[in-house]
């Protein structure tokens, strides 16, 4: 039996269907993404969840108990919030000791939990602060430990990170892997973040338009996305719509816009259900106009359009020579520029070609590639 | 230089109006201390005999308790309605917010007098009597819409997610309310506290109407009495409701919350 289920779980605004049949089930100990733009049902699922929203069907088991009609005092699960939500009346060992003292622990059991608390997260010493002396950070962790002490049988996570400083983000992330598996927690995150959906993710859900459009392993569905929107959102932003179609020379995408691309379909996919063929910026190369040379399968005539200088990469924009009218999003690491009007060949290989079937659903709108009509 | 000279007349222009507002006040303080029979300025001889007058009379001392404790009730029933409205105002939608909350500030822009007669009609003709409870009843409606608009001010800069953390933490929603939501808008409801407190006591326009023989209000008393008395009794009066109000007026600035208050809305929206 699962640890955690949600079944069938719906939720309306009005006429705004926020969360449209969203079910999962995760095991103990795991940690779950939930990935997804702003909008697209991934807070109001984690608060239903955790009982700060009744859903309006579906139901929510944890740990073989159904605690869909629940209040959130009941749940024994503890959340973490995007403003991390620290009592600014109370210091911080009050603020800590609050749910413990509705456990109703002894005192001197409470100021041992507070004193643990604080050293798991390294900040030991800061009993009679304030929330407010101190920094962005350290509230963060004393909201992560508040929230770890009442011991929770499942941990939510509401894009505490957002409100961090790029560098303070990347070190609060590593730290909560860490402690995620060392005390083995079960987490689901909400972030609209891939790079943190990825890296936090045992498993990773993608969400759009209150349904969930895919549910795997990070690293999977970040290397083999079944559908448009979640290779887009993950980052493969090229983009073309067509089918495929046999030839001699191997697998070949016939896009609509008229240029012709080798793929290599997996087993895995029925050839006919193939709507959409990605590419990842990063994984097409410019090269010397000199290697005309068909020495790739897929190999393109292009003109710079858009140079964007990055640092680490430089991001182009490029028209493919021809009729067709194709743009493509070109992420170069090579650190050679090439100016706007120059001419270059775009390469790629079979295997970088992501095939994508149509979202389930109706279309989502937005965000499209450059390639897709 | 020329922004050195604005400066100075910047200076000047405040001074005065600081004076034009101060001097009066100062008077009164000065004069309450004439040995004068009648209130006359500058004293030529200087005495506490009027305050051992003001305080020895009856009347004046029966006015103030009548005063203190009609504003003590009215700043009580105040808070708890005021808060509650303010909490349904920013909180929730209903049927009617925007027309209610029109309607209470509008009431700011009424003339009191009027509001005084009319309460005095209201009152007699449904039978619930003048006196006390009617002063009450008045002066609540006075006070009312400032308690909403400081209480409001508070809680639109409320984040909500710390009442979700208190329920997730295991406490029910009473005891998030009463652990959570009431100590950090406290500051605002004492602040409001403070203001309807000095209005309920200052109030002249209601309670001359509402009051009855047995509940005349320090303000209504002094009015009253210089009708037919001109002494230094009533600056001296006068001078002990000021340091009053100062006191209260201290207290209010140490809670920290009158710039927000007037700021209006400040804090995030959620």
């Amino acid at each position: 039996m699962p640890y955690v289920e949600a079944a069938g779980l719906h939720k309306s605004f009005g006429a705004v269907h926020a969360v449209d049949d969203v079910s999962f089930t995760m095991e103990k100990g795991k940690f779950l993404a939930l990935l997804g733009p702003s909008g697209c049902g991934k807070t109001t699922t984690l608060r239903m969840i955790a009982g700060l929203s009744q859903p309006d069907a579906g139901a929510i088991r944890l740990d073989g108990r159904d605690i869909s009609l629940l209040g959130p005092e009941k749940r024994k699960i503890g959340m973490v919030f995007q403003t991390w939500a620290l009592f600014p009346h109370m210091s911080i060992h009050e603020n800590i000791a609050f749910g413990l003292r509705l456990q109703k622990l002894t005192k001197a059991q409470i100021k041992q939990r507070v004193v643990e608390a604080l050293e798991l997260v390294q900040l030991p010493g800061l009993e009679k602060r304030l929330p407010r002396q101190l920094s962005g950070g350290q509230q963060q962790r004393v909201a992560l430990t508040r929230a770890l002490a009442t011991r929770p049988k499942l941990m939510l996570f509401d894009e505490p990170l957002s409100n961090l400083d790029h560098k303070l983000r990347i070190e609060m992330r590593t730290e909560l892997k860490n402690l995620q598996r060392t005390l083995s927690l079960t987490c689901i995150h909400v972030t609209h973040d891939q790079g943190e959906a990825l890296s936090l993710g045992d498993h990773v859900a993608v969400m759009s338009a209150g349904k969930i459009l895919d549910l795997r392993e990070a690293d999977a569905l970040f290397n083999r996305p079944r559908v448009r929107f979640v290779a887009d959102f993950l980052g493969a932003t090229n983009i073309l719509r067509g089918h495929v179609i046999n030839e001699a020379a191997g697998d070949t995408f016939q896009a609509e816009s008229g240029i012709r691309i080798g793929v290599a379909v997996p087993d895995r996919i029925p050839p006919e259900s193939i709507r959409y063929a990605a590419i990842r910026p990063e994984k097409v190369a410019l090269r010397s106009t000199k290697l005309q040379a068909s020495e790739s399968v897929n190999a393109f005539p292009v003109r710079i359009a858009e140079v964007d200088y990055l640092g680490t990469v430089t991001r182009y924009i490029v028209d493919l020579e021809g009729p067709t009218g194709t743009k493509l999003t070109v992420s170069d690491s090579t650190g050679r520029i090439l100016a706007i009007g120059e001419e270059a060949l775009a390469t790629w290989t079979r295997e970088d070609v992501l095939l994508l079937q149509e979202d389930p659903g109706p279309v989502v709108e937005g965000g499209a590639g450059n390639g897709s009509p | 230089m020329r922004r050195r000279l604005r400066g100075k007349g910047l200076a000047l222009y405040s001074l005065l109006i600081y004076a034009i507002l101060i001097t009066p006040i100062v008077i009164v303080v000065v004069v309450s201390f004439n040995a004068s029979e009648f209130v006359s300025f500058p004293p030529k001889a200087w005495s506490i005999l009027w305050y051992k007058r003001a305080l020895l009379n009856s009347e004046f001392i029966r006015a103030f308790s009548v005063s203190a404790s009609v504003a003590g009730i009215t700043t009580a029933v105040s808070l708890v309605v005021g808060t509650m409205a303010s909490l349904a105002f920013v909180r929730y939608r209903f049927f009617g917010k925007n027309i209610l909350r029109s309607l209470s500030v509008a009431r700011l822009a009424f003339p009191q007098v009027v509001l005084g007669l009319a309460l005095l009609q209201y009152f007699i003709n449904i039978g619930y009597g003048l006196g006390v409870k009617a002063l009450v009843l008045g002066h609540v409606v006075v006070t009312l819409p400032f308690v909403v608009q400081i209480v409001s001010a508070t809680l639109y800069g409320f984040d909500r997610s710390i009442e979700e953390a208190a329920r997730t933490l295991g406490a029910g929603p009473v005891r998030t309310f009463l652990r959570i939501t009431i100590p950090v808008i406290r500051p605002g409801v004492l602040t409001a506290g403070i203001f309807t407190f000095i209005l309920s006591f200052d109030n002249v326009g209601i309670s001359l109407f509402v009051a009855d023989a047995r509940s005349v209000t320090i303000p209504v008393r002094m009015f009253l009495y210089i009708q037919e008395n001109y002494d230094p009794s009533i600056a001296a009066i006068s001078t002990v409701l000021i340091a009053f109000a100062v006191v209260l007026v201290l207290i209010l600035a140490r809670l920290g919350t009158l710039d927000k208050v007037f700021r209006g809305r400040s804090g995030t929206y959620r």
